[in-house]
C-alpha cells in the first residue's frame, strides 16, 4: 500500500459571492422566488427573435413552399420555440420574482444589472470589446494580449500587479510555445 | 473486428505520446473549476483543425477520460464538483477529506474510474459492431426520431422545465439552418452577408457557448479560500477493492446504459448510480452523506462507464451520447470522416483507433491518477481572477484559428453572452448545441422521409409500420411524459396521498 503524507489543499467555500444579488439576498431570507430578476424580459425578449425569425421563415416560406422546400424547418423550429416562450410569458405573469416588491423602476433596472452584469462580468466583456478593437486596428497580438491579460487579472483580484504580471507572461510564453510552435495556430 | 487496427497506436508513438498528454491534461481541465472537457475538446476541435486525423482524435480522447476523472479530484478536495460528472462524487468525497481520509477517497476514485472505464471500453468494443448492424435497418425516419430523441433527452435532464429544454434545441436546429441550402442551394436567414453564406460555423458556437459563456459565468463567483488537510493511503488495498465489487459492477453497467443513451453521459450515470448504492447498500460503513465509500465506488465508477457507453451511438449511429461526443463528431467531420452505421465498415481503422485510444486512456489514467498528486494541488490552486481571463484569450484564439477571421471571434463572443443569459436564466446550452450540430442530420431524414411518404401526417403514420420506429417512438413518448411537469405533478400529488394514508 503506497502511503503519502502530503498537505493538500482543502478550499473552504465562502458563502460570499462578488455579485450581492437580490435573489441571493431573498433566498438568505428564506424567501422562495419562482423567477430570477430580469427573467420575464429576457423571456419577452427571446419570444420577440424567434417571432421575427418565424416571420422571416414565412417569408421564406412564400418564396419556396412546399413541405420538402428549404422553409419547412426554420418554419418548425422558430414556431415551436415561439409558441413554448409565449406560454411561458403567460403563465410567468402571475410567477413571483425578487423584484415584486420594489416600487421604483429604477432600482428594478439596477436590480436586474446587479444580477446578469455584476461589475466583473462588465468589466470583462468591456475588456474584450477593447481587445478586439485593437486586434482590428492590428496592434500586435502579443501586445494586446498581455494588456488584456494583466488588465483583466488586475481588476478582478484588485492588485497584486507583480504576480499578475509574472502570470501574464507565463501566459504569454504558454501560447507562443504550445499554440505558436506546437499547434502551428495562426495568431489573431 | 479487425485486431490489427487495435495495434496503431503502438506503431506510432507520437499517438501514446499524445493520449498520455491529453489524459494528464484533462485531469487538470477536469479538476480545475470553471474548465470542463466539453470546453477543453472544443478549443481543441479548433486548435487541431491542421493535424492529422489520428493525432487530433488521440489527443481529444486523452483530453475526455482525464476530464471525466479529473472532476472528482476538486469535489473531494475543496467540495466544488469540476466537471457535472462528479457533482455525486464530492456527497461522500468531501467529507471523507474533511476527516483527513482525502488520500483514501480520491485513490478509490482513481481505481473505481480505471475500472469503469475499462468496462465501458470493453462494451464499445463488443456492443458497437452489433448496434451497427442493427443501425444498417433504421430508416429516415429512425434516425428523425434518434435525433428528436437526443435533443430531448438533453434538455429535459438536468434542467428547470423540458419546455426549455426544447427551446434551446430548437434555436439550435434554427442557427444550423443558416446559410445556402444542401438541397435547393436557397441561401436562408444571411440578410445578404457574405459571411452566413456557409452557415453558422458551429465550433465557434461550441466555443462561445462552452468556453467564453463559463468565463464569464464563473466571474460571479470568485472568492474562495483554501484550507490545509493531509492526506495518506492513496491505493486502496484488493481485499478493499473486492469488497465493492458487487455495487462496482452494478454501477458499471447503469454507466454504459446511461452512456449509450443519446443525450444522456457520465453526469447522469453518476446521479443514478448513486441514488441507486443509496437504496441498495443496507449497512454502509459510514452513511451517506457522510463519508460513504460506496458514495465515491458507485458515481466514479458509473460516470467513466459511460464514457465507452457515449461512443456507442456516436459511432453507430451519429448520434452523439453526450456533450463531449457531440464535440468529437464535429472533429471527426471536419476531419472529412462521417460517424454513422457505415464509418465501421468504411473506415474500420478510426473505429479501431479510437478504442485503443480508450484503453491507453485508461492506463494513463491510473498511472497519472496515482501520481503527482503535490503538482496537482498547486494547479487547482490557480486563482479564478487568473483563470478566467487565462480561459477568454484561449477561446478568442480558438475561434480565429478556424479561419483566421476576426469575424468569427465576434460570432463567438455573441455566443458566448447569449451562453451567458442562458446559464443565468436557467436554460440549458446542451440541447442549442446538439441542434445545431444535428441540425444537418435531422433536415435530411426530415426532407427524405416527406419525400417519401409526401405529407407530414403519411410520415407520421409511417412510424408505426417499423418495429424499430415503434420502439423508438414509445421510448420518446415515454421520456416526454416522464419529464413534463404534468407527470411530476401528478407524481408529487400521489407521493402525499401516499404519505397522508400511511399515516392515517
Amino acid at each position: 500500500m503506497n502511503t503519502l503524507d502530503k498537505e493538500l489543499f482543502i478550499v473552504e467555500e465562502t458563502s460570499k459571492t462578488t455579485d450581492k444579488t437580490v435573489s441571493t439576498a431573498s433566498q438568505n431570507a428564506g424567501v422562495h422566488y419562482d423567477l430570477q430578476p430580469g427573467e420575464k424580459v429576457f423571456t419577452v425578449l427571446l419570444f420577440g427573435i424567434c417571432a421575427f425569425f418565424l416571420y422571416q421563415s414565412y417569408k421564406l416560406w412564400k418564396a419556396n413552399p412546399g413541405i420538402n422546400g428549404p422553409a419547412i424547418i426554420p418554419l418548425i423550429t422558430s414556431g415551436l420555440p415561439a409558441l413554448l416562450l409565449g406560454a411561458s410569458l403567460i403563465s410567468n405573469i402571475w410567477k413571483k420574482t425578487p423584484l415584486n416588491g420594489i416600487p421604483a423602476v429604477s432600482e428594478k433596472l439596477n436590480a436586474v444589472r446587479e444580477y446578469l452584469f455584476s461589475n466583473n462580468v462588465l468589466v470583462a466583456l468591456l475588456a474584450i470589446f477593447v481587445y478586439c478593437v485593437l486586434l482590428s486596428f492590428h496592434v500586435p497580438f502579443y501586445i494586446d494580449t498581455g494588456l488584456f491579460l494583466w488588465g483583466l487579472m488586475m481588476y478582478l483580484s484588485r492588485g497584486k500587479a507583480v504576480r499578475n504580471l509574472i502570470a501574464t507572461l507565463l501566459c504569454l510564453a504558454f501560447i507562443a510555445v504550445v499554440f505558436g510552435l506546437l499547434f502551428k495556430v495562426v495568431m489573431p | 473486428m479487425e485486431l490489427q487496427y487495435l495495434l496503431i497506436p503502438f506503431k506510432e508513438p507520437l499517438l501514446i505520446l499524445l493520449v498520455a498528454a491529453g489524459t494528464f491534461f484533462g485531469i487538470y481541465v477536469g479538476a480545475i473549476p470553471g474548465l470542463s472537457g466539453t470546453m477543453a475538446v472544443s478549443l481543441l476541435v479548433s486548435l487541431t483543425f491542421g493535424w492529422e486525423t489520428n493525432s487530433a482524435i488521440a489527443l481529444m480522447i486523452g483530453v475526455f477520460i482525464g476530464a471525466v476523472y479529473g472532476g472528482s479530484r476538486s469535489a473531494i478536495l475543496l467540495n466544488i464538483p469540476g466537471a457535472p460528472a462528479a457533482v455525486a462524487t464530492g456527497f461522500d468525497g468531501y467529507p471523507l477529506a474533511q476527516k483527513g481520509m482525502a488520500g483514501k477517497a480520491m485513490g478509490v476514485a482513481t481505481t473505481q474510474s480505471f475500472i469503469g472505464t475499462v468496462f465501458g471500453i470493453i462494451v464499445l468494443m463488443f456492443g458497437a459492431p452489433f448496434v451497427a448492424g442493427f443501425a444498417m435497418k433504421f430508416s429516415s425516419v429512425d434516425y428523425l426520431l434518434l435525433a428528436i430523441m437526443g435533443m430531448m433527452m438533453v434538455g429535459s435532464l438536468g434542467c428547470k422545465s423540458l419546455s426549455r429544454g426544447i427551446v434551446a434545441a430548437s434555436i439550435g436546429v434554427f442557427l444550423g439552418t443558416v446559410g445556402m441550402d444542401p438541397l435547393t442551394a436557397v441561401n436562408r436567414f444571411t440578410f445578404g452577408n457574405p459571411y452566413l453564406n456557409s452557415g453558422v460555423n458551429f465550433i465557434v458556437a461550441l466555443i462561445g457557448l462552452f468556453g467564453a459563456s463559463e468565463a464569464l459565468a464563473q466571474m460571479t463567483l470568485m472568492d474562495i479560500k483554501p484550507i490545509k488537510q493531509k492526506v495518506d493511503k492513496i491505493i486502496p488495498s484488493f481485499r478493499e477493492s473486492v469488497k465493492y465489487l458487487p455495487l462496482t459492477i452494478r454501477s458499471a453497467i447503469v454507466g454504459v446504459l446511461v452512456g449509450a443513451l443519446p443525450g444522456a453521459g457520465g453526469d447522469i450515470a453518476a446521479l443514478l448510480t448513486y441514488d441507486q448504492a443509496k437504496r441498495t447498500v443496507k449497512h454502509p460503513e459510514v452513511p451517506f452523506g457522510q463519508g460513504a465509500i460506496e458514495g465515491i465506488v458507485a458515481p466514479e465508477t458509473a460516470n467513466n462507464a459511460a464514457i465507452g457507453g457515449a461512443f456507442i451511438p456516436m459511432l453507430t449511429l451519429g448520434i452523439p451520447g453526450d456533450a463531449v461526443t457531440a464535440v468529437l463528431i464535429g472533429a471527426l467531420t471536419v476531419h472529412g470522416l462521417r460517424p454513422g452505421p457505415n464509418l465501421m465498415t468504411d473506415t474500420p481503422a478510426m473505429f479501431n483507433l479510437i478504442v485503443s485510444c480508450l484503453w491507453l486512456g485508461a492506463f494513463f489514467l491510473l498511472v497519472f491518477g496515482l501520481t503527482g498528486i503535490k503538482i496537482f494541488t498547486k494547479v487547482v490552486e490557480i486563482p479564478k481572477p487568473m483563470l478566467m481571463p487565462i480561459i477568454l484569450v484561449l477561446s478568442i484564439i480558438g475561434a480565429y484559428a478556424i479561419n483566421n477571421s476576426l469575424y468569427d471571434i465576434y460570432w463567438m463572443l455573441a455566443f458566448g453572452v447569449l451562453g451567458y443569459f442562458m446559464k443565468r436564466f436557467d436554460y440549458p446550452i446542451g440541447p442549442m448545441v446538439l441542434g445545431t450540430i444535428l441540425c444537418r442530420l435531422l433536415e435530411t431524414n426530415f426532407l427524405r422521409g416527406v419525400m417519401l411518404y409526401n405529407t407530414i401526417p403519411g410520415l407520421f403514420m409511417s412510424i408505426f409500420r417499423s418495429p424499430i420506429s415503434i420502439c423508438l417512438f414509445l421510448l420518446m413518448t415515454f421520456l416526454f411524459v416522464t419529464n413534463s411537469s404534468v407527470y411530476s405533478n401528478w407524481k408529487k400529488k400521489r407521493s402525499v396521498k401516499k404519505a397522508q394514508s400511511s399515516q392515517a
